[in-house]
């Protein structure tokens, strides 16, 4: 029945945190997730600190297993799978982490570290192996020569490239990118953007991007999710959520972000006080509590993610109100 | 013993990228060998190693036998260190005894390293109950001071070299498999860990390749210092008549020997006493400059 | 032409290590006007942050050494002072302000403390003076529930309001110059827009100058007058905001706006600038950026172009527009 590769249904992960000596309360990171992705699509999960979408990224991925909810691959569950099965989800799915600087062993070479995965796998002998490898440097821009390189000894793109590298050892249909150019500087995210995206097309991947960057969100995905306080505010292909983004969160992210083209300066929204902790989110609305539009409803009522025009979903009570400009934004910043 | 809990906290530093530029192309032993202090520990622990290794080759005389007419000799051409209370002759006995101290060393540390790291790892690595477990039986065990339970081991098992062995191992395992385990725990946490399960490691696999690399460098330096307290333990042992049976040479039991003639003829009890010092503060320098060395922050 | 607050001429500063030294930063000039608000942008490695360091005297004195033929800070020189009357300077007549000010503030006391350091050692204010300075502080800085926040740790607030708490503090004995490194960088987007916000009314309140380290064009675009851009330790190009981004002129420049993903939707291929950050302990000869210019020429190996005015108030050190 499924055509998607991947879905998330009803996922929720709480980590239980120590308050008091014998209590503990849950720090609810996913709070309520379903996700469908379609095979060779390009998904965007965005959102601020304390959104969930790492956790999220790793529950993809089968690294955490949900506290209730679940996740599809291929018609089986993920997180029901044990042993044997989830070792052979591994070759599928797999994830490829924001610090260049932390996510390699320091004390193998990177040669060894993108063979690993064959090893564990049983993929060829060790001259296969030693090719494969060879092939996937030169896949992903890296001299072969430097296999027998220390983390150390590059720098933090060439990292990146070794850490893509070893994702894509197996040849996995699914590929979590969590902030992977965050830490980098534009010049060599833009050519690990670029590396990607021609990898995508090369080892026909499908891709899950999570990033707080609305810059490179726009240039990489096909849709977008975006996170807030463990739930979905709002589900779109890219374009619309940047032509017609429904959401005040969105909205507000969207106006946050620093521009060089004085075209698109200036000020529009900007919401107050920080992103709230997972460990009190606030009732109903989860956003009410810095929404510039809020009124009585969103701190009653928690608004479900609903379809509101074709192939966009989003979680608001006042939607229609705000296009239309029947309700306006009270910016007392 | 209790320099042993500052031994064992003395290694404690979880920078593994950091770290990994200083072991991975032998760096730190240019960075230990540039430091003064280090290097004459560095020279001691050699020489002491060298004359136990080769202690029958070098010994002029037969460490065993004495004639008693020659007893408590002053140092002297024929005898240089001089003569002990049987008459037997005291270079000898000092480098035989080094022998014997340096088995009893390395054996010793040889069972609580390996012990206590499997420990510390496993505890430290699966968390839960068998951390749990694991910290409270190392805690009762700390909680003896370390001679106190090394006398009742032996106590308990009987004097000789193969008790005193085990007796100091089990005294000494549970500060190392706390030092392991407080490292693991840092190290599980880092995300090369998370990124090598992602990638399908096993548990085993991930403790071998991953995390245990990041315990060797805090453990060395364990190791170097606590190879001070294992000589001074098993001549404490030995002095009180607890270690090393007679004949086999041993420092402790050297200078125990020697107690009832302090003042007539000193030298008996001063050389052992001094090999004793010198070789203990040269683990300690030694050690001291290892951890200075492996520690990615320090400039030299 | 009034005097800028801050004046720099051919400031150098070398790092050694294990026998190498290395040129962070190879002779810049810089200057700050009164009421400007100056951004200084680069990517790692460029200099940038050594050079607001060594603005305050920060760089440590073994491994790093700071040479420039002046830096003066209104009348006076930065590099003939004292460390006392340096250290009077700092937080009264130049604050700083960081990335992370989790390290910068101190775990073990409250806000309230160390606001209160602050205003005590530079103010001399004392008792219910104090706490009334230290609330409006942080009431400037938008905190919400001020008196609260006197009470509290760092590690309790939020990075969002830890850097008011820093800006608050920087701004408290009113200095003429602010330096900012990258403080924003590690903050959440709409974060980062608060804070670059506030920083904006703040200095349009008491015209107090600001020197703005980033790596984010963006960034600098909306907040700052005039710009510096570096690149290993070198200034390649400097302008006011509008001309710069208008008619970007050091290929370097206009590689790094390239590089950028369009929020506009252009989908294609992100120009790239091939090669790597040059290493300080090795750079380039000639003009450093000429590996890995789309534009280099003959002459640009072995000789450094000169930081030269091309447009009114527009400078920039490259050979291609060198008059036939």
């Amino acid at each position: 029945m499924s055509t998607y590769l991947l879905e998330a249904r009803s996922l929720v992960k709480h980590f239980p945190v120590k308050s008091g000596l014998f209590r503990s309360r849950p720090l609810r990171a996913v709070d309520g997730v379903d996700l469908a992705l379609e095979p060779g699509e390009t998904l965007a999960v965005v959102g601020e600190s304390g959104c969930g979408k790492s956790t999220l990224a790793r529950l993809l991925v089968g690294l955490l297993r949900p506290t209730s909810g679940d996740v599809i691959f291929g018609g089986r569950s993920v997180a029901d799978a044990r042993a044997g099965a989830a070792r052979i989800l591994r070759r599928d799915l797999q994830i490829v982490f924001q610090d260049p600087y932390g996510s390699l062993n320091p004390r193998m070479t990177v040669g060894t570290i993108v063979e690993r995965p064959l090893v564990i796998h049983h993929m060829g002998d060790a001259s296969a192996r030693r090719e494969n490898v060879a092939e996937l440097f030169r896949a992903v821009g890296l001299p072969p020569a430097f296999m027998a390189r220390y983390p150390h000894e590059l720098s933090g793109g060439q990292r990146q490239r070794v850490a893509i590298a070893r994702a894509l050892a197996t040849r996995p249909k699914l590929v979590v990118a969590d902030e992977p150019t965050s830490g980098l500087d534009v010049s060599v995210q833009a050519k690990i953007l670029n590396l990607l995206r021609s990898l995508q097309r090369s080892y026909g991947l499908t891709y899950v991007f999570i990033s707080h960057d609305m810059r490179v969100v726009r240039h990489m995905a096909d849709r977008v999710a975006v996170m807030y306080l463990g739930r979905i505010v709002e589900l779109t292909t890219t374009t619309a959520l940047f032509d017609a983004p429904g959401h005040p969160y969105t909205r507000a992210l969207l106006a946050a972000v620093p521009q060089t083209d004085p075209r698109f300066a200036g000020r529009r929204i900007t919401v107050q006080g920080d992103p709230p902790s997972p460990l009190t989110p606030p009732g109903a609305c989860r956003f009410h509590p810095r929404c510039p539009f809020a009124r009585d409803i969103c701190r009653r009522v928690e608004p479900p993610l609903e379809r509101r025009a074709p192939d966009h979903e989003i979680a608001c009570h006042l939607v229609d109100e705000i296009t239309s400009g029947r309700v306006a934004a009270d910016l007392s910043v | 013993m209790s320099a042993d809990s500052r031994a064992d906290a003395a290694g404690v530093g979880v920078v593994p990228e950091a770290d990994a530029r200083l072991t991975a192309r032998g760096e730190w032993l240019r960075r230990l060998v540039r430091n003064r202090a280090a290097a004459v520990g560095l020279v001691i622990v050699v020489l002491f190693v060298l004359i136990a290794v080769f202690a029958d080759v070098l010994a002029p005389y037969d460490a065993g036998s004495g004639r008693l007419e020659e007893r408590l000799l002053p140092p002297s051409g024929a005898h240089w260190l001089g003569t002990d209370a049987l008459g037997r002759d005291m270079l000898s006995r000092l480098m035989l005894g080094a022998r014997t101290s340096l088995e009893i060393q390395l054996a010793t540390i040889g069972i609580a390293v390996v012990v206590g790291t499997v420990w510390g790892l496993v505890a430290g690595y699966f968390s839960g109950w068998v951390d749990d477990v694991s910290m409270r039986l190392i805690d009762v065990l700390l909680a003896f001071p370390g001679i106190l339970l090394a006398i009742t081991i032996v106590a308990v098992l009987g004097a000789g070299f193969g008790n005193i062995i085990i007796a100091i191992g089990i005294a000494s395992l549970p500060g190392l498999a706390r030092l392991v385990r407080g490292v693991v725990l840092g190290l599980r946490e880092l995300e090369y860990v998370e990124a090598a399960r992602a990638v399908g490691e096993s548990h085993v696999s991930i403790m071998y390749r991953y995390v245990l690399p990041g315990t060797i460098a805090p453990l060395t330096v364990a190791t170097s210092l606590r190879m001070a307290s294992v000589l001074l333990s098993a001549s404490a042992l030995s002095f009180l008549g607890l270690g090393v049976l007679p004949p086999t040479p041993e420092w402790g039991a050297m200078l125990s020997d020697a107690r009832d003639y302090m003042i007539s003829a000193p030298h008996a009890a001063a050389i052992p006493g001094i090999a004793i010092t010198v070789v203990v503060v040269g683990f300690n320098l030694l050690g001291d400059g290892l951890r200075d060395a492996l520690d990615p922050k320090m400039r030299t | 032409m009034t005097q800028p607050v801050l004046s720099v001429r051919s400031l150098a500063i070398e790092f050694t290590s294990l026998g190498r030294t290395s040129r962070a930063v190879d002779g810049i000039d810089l200057d700050v006007h009164p009421g400007e608000t100056v951004g200084l942008v680069g990517e790692t490695g460029c200099g940038k942050s050594a050079t607001a360091l060594s603005i305050l005297g920060l760089i440590p004195s073994p491994p790093g050494r700071v040479h420039a033929q002046t830096m003066r800070f209104g009348d006076v020189e930065l590099l003939a002072l004292e460390p006392e009357e340096l250290r009077q300077i700092r937080g009264a007549g130049i604050s700083m302000v960081f990335q992370e000010p989790m390290t910068s503030l101190d775990p073990s006391f409250t806000v309230g403390s160390q606001l209160a350091e602050v205003l005590r050692t530079h103010r001399g204010l004392e008792g219910s003076a104090l706490r009334q300075e230290s609330l409006e502080v942080l009431a400037r800085m938008r905190m919400p529930h001020p008196e609260r926040v006197l009470r509290q740790y760092p590690f309790e607030l939020s990075g969002g309001m830890r850097q008011r708490v820093m800006i608050g503090a920087a701004m408290a004995c009113g200095p003429r110059l602010l330096i900012a490194d990258e403080p924003t960088t590690a903050l959440d987007v709409t974060v980062q827009a608060q804070i670059l916000a506030l920083l904006r009314d703040v200095q349009r309140h008491s015209g107090t100058s600001v020197l703005l380290i980033t790596h984010d064009l963006g960034v600098v675009a909306e907040n700052c007058d005039r710009v510096y851009v570096m690149y290993a330790g070198r200034i390649v190009e400097s302008a006011s905001t509008r001309d710069l981004f208008a008619e970007p002129l050091h290929p370097y420049t206009q590689a790094l706006l390239r590089a950028i993903p369009d929020v506009s939707g252009d989908r294609s291929e992100l120009a790239v600038i091939p090669g790597e950050v040059p290493s300080p302990a090795s750079p380039p000869s000639g003009c450093r950026f000429n590996p890995r210019c789309a534009r280099v020429m003959a002459g640009c190996r072995q000789l450094v172009p000169a930081l030269v005015e091309r447009r009114p108030g527009h400078f920039v050190a490259c050979h291609l527009y060198e008059a036939a």
